[in-house]
């Protein structure tokens, strides 16, 4: 041992511990800011940090995180943050903030100087698309495929020529309900072939002649009898055996008739098939409901769910999935990795129990927004440790009736994420709002206000949303809408007709599939005005075409039921038959072999009474 | 300097009267600190024990240096072993999840695949560490001495003007 070198070591100690406790602030505000710079892309900055090594409390006076996308503006914007770290935990190597006050939270405060970093030359890695990107380019994809955005009204109203469309078309109904037919006959020759190898009605006749007049009363021995039971007895076993033979017959024709009636429940199918094949070779687009409200409102709802997706989408990205047992990753060299053991105090690596905001969205202090007061809890790095949703409530209400609510539950504390989202917006001003470039739509609203309500639910990678739009007292600016078409002049009169204009979204993603739903209030009175303003030529066309195929379909149909009624009834009719006939033999037969054995019986008792009536004479002899 | 300092006193070690014994610990104990990431408190731990015990610091100082420039090519063989002893081998289990429980036991990264793979690294080069250095500073001191006085890059190194005023520098200062 050593004492020179303790006291050496406890002194060397002691000054790194009395340094660190001058810088300990500076190393874990630059250290606060360099995480929050990695994550958000942009200067992150924290004032006058305070770290208290007695309570191990944390406080700051200010935090600017700079919007990445205008660094002159803050994206968020706190005052006083204070908190306390448990100690406990911090001695395990895990941060628990039980609970954490933001004051004063803005949004959108102007910045004193900019806010970007420093652009390093770094080489761009392609990025993966995620699953959102994904559902980003479905949803495109499908307003772009939609018929109506190729809308030429001029086209319908061309004459149509059914009888090339049909040739052109070359239908499919026609062909399968052919096919259908030929099966019918084909499966009824098969049993006629059947019918034809098998004839029992010869059997039948002979076991009805040999058995149907006979009477064991006539008969006059025992033995006589005896061998009448055995030969009634293998007319019932060759019975027997054209029964089973009928039996299974019969069930395989039921079956076969079966199958064949199933083509009926596909002829429905073939005929939209069809219908739709003719559609499209005619070009005449399908201006239903649904596409009217996905036209005008389809884009600039694209955009809006783009970004809030974009929203859910960094809020998804820091709750990790559980993982029960560790995979084996690439470290960067010199960091390895860290394996979580199980936690028996569940505490997460890092945990805030509690965070109270208080706050406003808005930036100038003449304009405020509304003032927001709610609380977030359970924000943690492992969740499952954890073992609660992480939580999120805001809500908000301004004087001039405008109110704000967000809620949240990010579960990650199973092997399925599931996650939820609402976000309600009331009496939100849509004055001098832009819409986004769209020949369809107007360029703007210059008055008007809307309520919002948004709900998300994800699962793992599939999600669904919902988002329903009213916008109320609106006036459009319908400069930038040139009169180039009748359905843009329809539209627009009725935009400036309606009182309110409602919007019901429904976007779901699924097994890599997305589907996007619009409903509008729109599309009923569009639809309405577009039947009256002329598009009759198109539903006289789409009529047209039903009313032939309709035709064709009757006349397949007509020729496919009579050979299948035909068939069915020569065929089913027959076994029908058979079985009737087997059946009464096989009645005739069982009662014939009854009679025989009580008649043997009670021969057999007679026969023995009067044996025993006789050995009783002779004994009654002896014993004299 | 302070590289120049080192070797002065690891060669000043090797004439004087240390035991080759104290040196070889040293050196075994140094290789603990090269080998394993500096951020941990196992750091504290092996220092505490250098500072502790009559091992020669010179020779650990020399071993950390030493490994310290190994210790990053042998980072991905260290992955793999601590996360195979860390997370394959199942009757341990239990006891990294007792000891990740224990305060202050984390604070070690005892359960980073770097820090257990560098550990188990180190206790396995203990001992030829140790029985290597123990024999070469034997043969030093038997025959090596005066040969290696004489090598052509000693004598450079000896003329060398830096050398030179490092022990002008050395003799001012006692």
């Amino acid at each position: 041992m050593r004492w020179k070198g303790l006291i050496t070591f406890i002194v060397i100690a002691g000054l790194l511990a009395v340094i660190s406790l001058f810088f300990i602030d500076q190393w874990i505000e630059s250290g606060f800011e360099k995480t929050g710079q990695a994550i958000v892309g942009a200067r992150v900055e924290i004032d006058r940090l305070h770290f208290s090594i007695s309570d191990l409390s944390i406080e700051w006076q200010r935090l600017q995180v700079t919007d990445p996308k205008s660094t002159m503006q803050n994206v968020i914007e706190t005052g006083r943050t204070a908190f306390r770290m448990n100690l406990p935990a911090l001695l395990r190597k895990r941060v628990v903030i039980e609970e954490m006050a933001l004051e004063n939270v803005r949004s959108g405060t102007e910045r004193a100087y900019d806010g970007a970093l420093p652009k390093k030359k770094k080489k761009i890695k392609p990025k993966k698309p995620g699953v959102f990107d994904k559902a980003k380019k479905e949803l495109n994809h499908e307003i772009d495929k939609l018929p109506v955005m190729q809308f030429n009204p001029d086209q319908w109203k061309q004459k149509l020529n059914l009888d090339s469309l049909i040739v052109m078309t070359e239908l499919t109904m026609p062909q399968k309900l052919d096919s259908a037919r030929t099966d019918i006959i084909n499966t009824s020759e098969s049993w006629e072939t059947f019918y034809q190898t098998f004839q029992p009605e010869e059997d039948l006749e002979k076991i009805k002649a040999d058995f149907k007049d006979l009477d064991p009363k006539k008969i006059n021995t025992i033995q006589e009898l005896t061998s009448t039971l055995k030969r009634v007895q293998a007319a019932q076993k060759t019975l027997k055996s054209i029964q089973d033979t009928v039996k299974t017959r019969r069930k395989q024709i039921d079956r076969d008739f079966k199958r064949i009636r199933t083509y009926a429940k596909h002829v429905d199918d073939w005929y939209e098939a069809d219908y739709q094949r003719i559609l499209h070779k005619a070009k005449l687009p399908d201006l239903s409901v649904r596409n009217i409200g996905m036209m005008l409102f389809g884009s600039t709802l694209i955009r809006r769910v783009d970004q809030y997706l974009g929203y859910l989408e960094t809020i998804r990205k820091y709750m990790p999935k559980k993982s029960d047992t560790p995979k084996k990753q690439k470290p960067q060299r010199g960091k390895g990795q860290d394996i979580a053991f199980p936690d028996k105090y569940f505490y997460p690596k890092f945990l805030i129990k509690q965070v109270l905001i208080s706050g406003q969205t808005g930036s100038i202090e003449k304009n405020p927004g509304i003032k927001l007061r709610g609380e977030a809890t359970g924000i943690t790095s492992q969740p499952w440790v954890y073992g609660k949703p992480t939580k999120i409530d805001l809500s908000g209400v301004h004087e001039d009736q405008r109110s704000l609510s967000f809620s949240a539950s990010l579960d990650h504390t199973e092997d399925t994420a599931k996650d939820h989202f609402e976000l309600q917006m009331e009496s939100v001003s849509l004055n001098n709002v832009n819409i986004v470039n769209s020949r369809y739509l107007p360029g703007k609203i210059e008055r008007g206000r809307a309520d919002m309500r948004l709900n998300a639910d994800f699962q793992d990678d599939a999600f669904i949303l919902n988002m329903d739009i009213t916008a109320r007292q609106t006036r459009f600016d319908f400069s930038n809408m040139a009169a180039e078409n009748r359905f843009i002049d329809i539209v627009r009169d009725v935009m400036k007709g309606l009182d309110q204009i409602t919007l019901n979204t429904e976007i779901s993603h699924q097994k890599n599939q997305t589907r996007l739903k619009i409903h509008s209030n729109l599309d009923d009175q569009v639809s309405r005005e577009l039947k009256r303003m002329g598009s009759r030529a198109l539903t006289d066309a789409k009529n047209r075409v039903q009313s032939r195929l309709t035709a064709i379909r009757d006349e397949k149909m007509k020729t496919v039921n009579t050979a299948y009624e035909n068939k069915k009834k020569a065929i089913v009719g027959k076994i029908e038959y058979y079985e009737e006939k087997v059946e009464e033999q096989r009645l005739m037969v069982e009662a014939k072999i009854e009679a025989i054995q009580e008649d043997i019986e009670a021969r057999k008792k007679k026969e023995e009474d009067k044996l025993k009536k006789k050995a009783k004479g002779l004994l009654d002899g002896v014993l004299k | 300097m302070i590289f120049l300092k080192l070797l002065g006193k690891l060669i000043k070690a090797l004439k004087s009267a240390e035991s080759p014994g104290q040196m070889a610990w040293g050196f075994a104990l140094g290789a603990f600190l090269g080998l394993m990431p500096l951020n941990t408190l196992f750091t504290l731990f092996f220092f505490l024990v250098l500072f502790l015990f009559r091992v020669n610091f010179a020779s650990a100082m020399l071993s950390f240096v030493l490994y310290g420039l190994f210790a990053y090519a042998l980072d991905p063989l260290f992955h793999q072993l601590g996360f195979f002893v860390l997370v394959n081998i199942a009757f341990l289990k239990s006891f990294w999840t007792v000891l990740y429980n224990v305060p202050i036991a984390p604070l070690t990264r005892f359960n980073n695949t770097i820090v257990m793979g560098s550990l188990i690294g180190s206790f396995l080069l203990f001992a030829p560490n140790y029985l290597f250095f123990h024999w070469f500073v034997v043969r030093y001191r038997e025959s090596w001495n005066g040969k290696i006085a004489r090598w052509k890059i000693v004598q450079i190194l000896k003329g060398s003007k830096l050398v030179k005023l490092y022990i002008k520098i050395k003799a001012i200062g006692g």
